[in-house]
């Protein structure tokens, strides 16, 4: 479903991926882990369009169509998502006139039927009960003054809305406590469908106790140097990376 | 002889004094720096000035079909009072100037304070307008809608007069609608008198066609504890100009003066404003948003001056804008100008571009580029479109918006 080859993204003049590999089939979940640096979110912004990333070699296809090519809203459209580690509050723009605008555009161009505003608010209310989340808050500005947790809540919210063929989950357990990360992992999980890949981009193990992947992979220094089952998480955790750094040998 | 004058009439004396002497303001008044009225100058001298133009009979009575929340609706057609196309409400006391002229008009818009030849001229030769006055309760909303006779009718000047009194803790909401179309010079001169507990709201929607010119001058006196609430929307006009003076006069007075502005192609359109603290507790607070785009240029200059003797004042001011176009020009100018200690304030001023974070953030959820352009332009408008007393107001202030932002993108958003 996302088949990523030999991905090469400067930022600023700098290498940050450098000769990323990556497969990720339908209803699969895969997890990436890595130290700081090691090009995680570099990875989540590239995938889903955002500027000011030069691509200098290599090719990301989704779904069969060449994703570089796209836009952000494009790629949106045909089903890209990404869950995004700091949710950008907008003033002044309801959640809700947000959501329906987004949502129509996607439906429109699946070829289904714009929602009018009963339809939306109906799949809306049952949307949030997925994720937990507070009918006042959810209809509030977007993400404005909302603390770390609703931030999270809210794109979950929006993923639940918009039902993407593949989401990447850019540290999506940073900042939030305990009930919030249930709350969130439990909107994830109920996400997963044989027909929807999704790529979770985590520093820590733990949420992956909650999501758990069918594979575990390691970026160091903008490649992926070692893929695993679940149990690879745990290793790191307690191994942390530098045992893998050695069995790089060097390479870098 | 100047015995034998009635004091307007010696007031209108002296303004076309003043008038023949300084003529239309030069860029070189310092409040005239960034708008020139060349342009105005050459039309004027082509049709030699003021033009009155009739009333058509068969006036289109779609036209004064008034908007909801209204109370009344007044019909003034090139500037003059259409009585049979207009509702007035029982409480409100109309004056058709053209027929009388109270004498307490130009006493606000002080000739003495004002080296504005504009002003003077309209003090001089306005011949068009009326009086409002409520010396009751709560009226509610009237409108003022002043429309064009004939799109297609030459070049006019139209000196007109808006004089609103309210008395003892009358209150009022007044809004004001420009939308005459054609190409006209509106020269509009609004004087406001506050008693003591008043509440005047007072909305302008300026949206004449962008071949026209608007000039407009609100003169504002406020009595002890009285409120004055200001709401100013400039879409239209080649030039749109309009200058606030207000005087907080007694204790306790306290204004607002909110300001939105949409400047597109080559529109050019300036907003000054004067707040003079002159009493004690006197409170003032201000906010104006300019959206700037194509060719267009955004001026902004308000002044707050904080008189020797009138302590425990508070101020507030902020300018804000929104540059679409990297040939957008925007003039900023907040100043404060404070003659003792015991005050707060605070005032500034932002000129940016659409939040690169907030488009990529919209974009990445399948909007368009253009529509999430045209949402932010809204958000970002939206603060002062909310605060606007009526709501069929606020939208037709969102429609206008929304229409103004498809001509650009040839999209439409909801806001």
């Amino acid at each position: 479903m996302l088949e990523i080859k030999n991905l090469k993204v400067k930022v600023g003049g700098k290498d940050i991926l450098r000769g990323l590999t990556l497969d990720v089939p339908a209803g699969e979940v895969h997890a990436i882990m890595g130290p700081n640096g090691s090009g995680k979110s570099t990875l989540s912004y590239v995938l889903a369009g955002r500027e000011g990333y030069d691509v200098t070699g290599g090719e990301v296809s989704f779904d069969g169509k060449d994703l570089l090519e796209m836009e952000a809203d494009e790629r949106a459209r045909e089903g890209m998502f990404l869950a995004f580690q700091y949710p950008v509050e907008v003033p002044g723009v309801s959640n809700k006139v947000f959501l329906k605008h987004a949502l129509n555009s996607i439906r429109k161009h699946r070829g289904q039927e714009e929602l009018d505003a009963v339809g939306f608010l109906k799949l809306f209310r049952s949307k949030l009960k997925t994720v937990k989340m507070d009918k006042k808050l959810a209809g509030r500005e977007l993400n404005s003054g909302f603390s770390g947790g609703e931030k999270k809540r809210n794109e979950i919210l929006q993923m639940a809305m918009l039902e993407p063929k593949f989401a990447i989950l850019d540290e999506t357990d940073s900042g939030l406590d305990i009930d919030a990360l249930k709350a969130v992992s439990d909107g994830v999980n109920a996400l997963r469908d044989e027909n929807r890949g999704m790529l979770v981009i985590t520093h820590y193990q733990r949420l992956l106790d909650y999501i758990v992947p069918d594979r575990v992979h390691v970026l160091l220094d903008g490649r992926i140097v070692k893929s695993g089952g679940k149990e690879l998480a745990l290793e790191l955790e307690e191994r942390g990376y530098d045992w893998i750094r050695a069995e790089q040998g060097g390479a870098n | 002889m100047s015995a034998q004058l009635t004091p307007l009439a010696e007031l209108r004396a002296t303004a076309d004094g003043l008038w023949q002497s300084n003529g239309l303001p030069s860029p070189k008044l310092e409040a005239w720096k960034h708008t020139n009225l060349r342009a105005l100058q050459r039309v004027e001298s082509k049709t030699g000035g003021t033009v009155a133009t009739e009333i058509p009979s068969e006036f289109d009575a779609k036209i004064a079909a008034p908007l909801d929340g209204f109370a009344g609706t007044l019909l003034l057609v090139d500037g003059k009072l259409n009585l049979a196309l207009s509702v007035i409400p029982d409480g409100l006391t109309v004056v058709d100037l053209a027929d009388a002229a109270p004498e307490q008009l130009g006493t606000i818009a002080k000739l003495d304070r004002l080296q504005d030849g504009l002003t003077a001229r309209n003090l001089a030769q306005f011949d068009r307008g009326v009086a409002l006055s409520v010396t009751g309760h709560d009226v509610g909303a009237i409108e003022l809608r002043y429309v064009q006779s004939s799109e297609d009718a030459a070049m006019a000047t139209q000196e007109s007069r808006l004089l609103i009194e309210l008395a003892r803790h009358a209150e009022l909401t007044v809004v004001e609608r420009h939308i005459g179309a054609g190409q006209f010079v509106n020269n509009h001169v609004t004087e406001v008198d506050l008693s003591a507990g008043a509440v005047l709201k007072h909305v302008r929607v300026q949206h004449q066609d962008t071949r026209s010119f608007h000039l407009g001058k609100i003169a504002v006196r406020q009595g002890r504890d009285s409120r004055y609430e200001s709401h100013v929307a400039q879409f239209g006009a080649a030039i749109g100009r309009c200058d606030i003076e207000v005087f907080l006069a007694e204790p306790g007075a306290s204004c607002k003066l909110d300001g939105l502005y949409h400047g597109q192609g080559n529109q050019h359109i300036d907003n000054h404003s004067v707040i003079h603290h002159i009493a004690n507790n006197t409170t003032s607070s201000e906010l104006y948003k300019g959206i700037l785009d194509d060719k267009s240029t955004g001026i902004f200059r308000g002044n707050i001056l904080i008189y020797k003797g009138a302590s425990g004042c508070a101020t507030t001011q902020m300018n804000r804008n929104l540059v679409l176009s990297e040939q957008a020009t925007v003039h900023t100018k907040p100043q404060l100008e404070i003659d003792n200690d015991d005050v707060t304030a605070a005032h500034g001023a932002t000129v940016g571009q659409l939040d690169d974070d907030a488009l990529f953030y919209l974009r990445s959820r399948g909007i368009d580029a253009q529509t999430a352009h045209s949402m932010l332009v809204f958000a970002f408008a939206g603060e002062v479109v909310a605060d606007v007393p009526v709501e069929s107001i606020q939208t037709l202030l969102k429609d206008e918006l929304a229409r103004r932002l498809a001509a650009r993108t040839g999209l439409t958003v909801e806001g």
